[in-house]
């Protein structure tokens, strides 16, 4: 305690972060909102809106997209030589990656030259891979889609 | 997205100078009937005692448009297939903010169809196939001009929808269109397909099914896209896929091959994929910002896409 008679607990300027901005928020709706609503729709909203605002805390603690990036920028750069990669500048856009890799997919469907089996081989299990991040991600929220589609169905049957 | 109540008032107006000869009709209750993510869907009830099923757009979402669907769904009432009548169809948005029709209310329950229902939908989906189109005023629908073009066009229509919704390229989309167009079957014929075929897009009535919902993915190609899309999507919590295969023989006489099977259930993930992602065009936009929206289209995207990249990967 300090002279003036505050404790330091007392003293820290202190503004909710945003995670307990929003866990205060999923908390709200689930323990105050939910057992209040009647409807089955009402009650599915409110179970999806909790869901994304898990989802969303999920996304604010992640770096998936930029690790993504580089390791795809890096796949397209170790492919052989072709001509999709090889307009791609030096720090290319997302955008213009995603499109060279769907590019690159495209092209290999049924072929059997020495980049449609690299493409295979690196960049098709990376893009997987990615798949399967981005969908553990979004658990959260297809959690809370399919917890208020269940209830809806069975307030239905 | 609007309360429940909020509608009350412009359907008061819009019914009061549609339904009666001045005596003003009051919407005594309105209820969403949940599930349906595509299409709000609400049913009413009226001062007149009628009630109304209405069906709203939302923003977009997976590309479809009421127009083509109250004009087919009017075509098979008329042909004596099991449908709701469409009561007036509402193309201005100013009225309710989205396009909407409204039809008839149709008695029956719709999300736990005993085996026996099951079965005699089974068996009106084969009469659906076995329509006569032409005469039934569909070729507006569009018509295949070869063998695959029943796959072909499909393939196309989700992948404009697709390029016109998401926010960057998708990698596994555009493979899966290149071995979709590589893979395309030849159809034996061009029917009617539905395009969504199965339980919860049906009413029944203890056996007996009263009517067929959900057309706005309808359009004339190949049938075996909707025994698979049965079995393999809306079926797949009721009968495991070998189970919908000998329902399939007993019902409706139909056989698909592992290659129809393999094709079209890739297919009906690429089209899932390319749908789903609408969604999230119209949460981020605003035009749709529910909840729902944002799961479909990140979510259940992903889901439908992982599953199609399977796919392609097992059978290159």
């Amino acid at each position: 305690m300090n002279a003036a008679g505050y404790t330091s607990a007392m003293l820290e300027d202190r503004h909710p972060t945003q995670e307990e901005l929003i866990e205060g928020a999923i908390r709200t709706i689930e323990e105050i909102f939910l057992p209040e609503l009647q409807t089955s729709w009402a009650r599915a909203s409110a179970i999806q809106l909790a869901g994304l605002l898990r989802y969303t805390l999920a996304r604010q603690a992640s770096d998936l997209g930029e690790r993504q990036d580089a390791e795809l920028l890096d796949c397209l750069r170790g492919l052989p030589p072709n001509a999709v990669t090889s307009v791609l500048t030096h720090r290319p856009a997302r955008e213009a990656m995603r499109a060279a890799a769907g590019d690159l997919l495209a092209r290999s469907v049924g072929a059997g030259d020495e980049l449609a089996s690299a493409v295979r081989t690196e960049l098709r299990p990376l893009l997987t891979r990615h798949t399967a991040e981005d969908l553990a991600e979004a658990g959260p929220l297809l959690q809370g889609f399919m917890a208020g589609f269940r209830g809806v169905r069975a307030d239905a049957e | 997205m609007r309360s429940n109540e909020s509608l009350i008032a412009p359907l008061d107006r819009y019914l009061t100078g549609r339904l009666s000869e001045g005596e003003p009709v009051r919407v005594t209750h309105v209820r969403r009937i949940a599930v349906g993510h595509s299409r709000a869907m609400f049913m009413l009830d009226t001062s007149l005692g009628r009630q109304f099923v209405l069906r709203m757009e939302q923003g977009g979402v997976f590309g479809t448009s009421s127009a083509g669907e109250v004009r087919l769904m009017r075509a098979l009432h008329t042909a004596g297939y099991p449908v709701a009548p469409v009561r007036w169809y509402e193309p201005d948005a100013a009225v309710l903010g989205h396009p909407f029709f409204l039809m008839d209310c149709i008695a029956g329950a719709a999300d736990t169809p005993s085996e026996a229902a099951i079965r005699a939908y089974v068996g009106l989906l084969q009469q659906q196939h076995d329509l006569d189109w032409r005469a039934a005023g569909l070729d507006f629908l569009g018509v295949p001009q070869t063998a695959r073009d029943g796959a072909l066009m499909q393939v196309e229509r989700w992948y404009s929808v697709y390029q016109e919704g998401a926010y960057l390229p998708i990698p596994f989309l555009e493979e899966g269109r290149a071995w979709l167009r590589n893979h395309a079957p030849a159809a034996a014929r061009v029917v009617l397909v539905h395009g969504d075929a199965g339980p919860a897009n049906f009413m029944y009535d203890g056996d007996r099914v009263t009517c067929v919902t959900d057309w706005e993915f309808a359009h004339l190609g190949d049938p075996i896209e909707d025994w698979v899309y049965m079995a393999t999507m809306r079926g797949a919590r009721h009968f495991p896929r070998e189970r919908w295969a000998e329902i399939f023989v007993e019902e409706a006489g139909v056989s698909i091959t592992p290659q129809e099977w393999t094709f079209w259930d890739a297919f009906n993930h690429f089209k899932g994929a390319c749908a789903n992602i609408t969604t999230l065009r119209a949460f981020s936009s605003g035009a749709n910002p529910a909840p729902n929206m944002a799961a479909i289209g990140t979510g259940l995207h992903l889901v439908f896409l992982q599953r199609l990249a399977e796919i392609v990967g097992a059978n290159t």
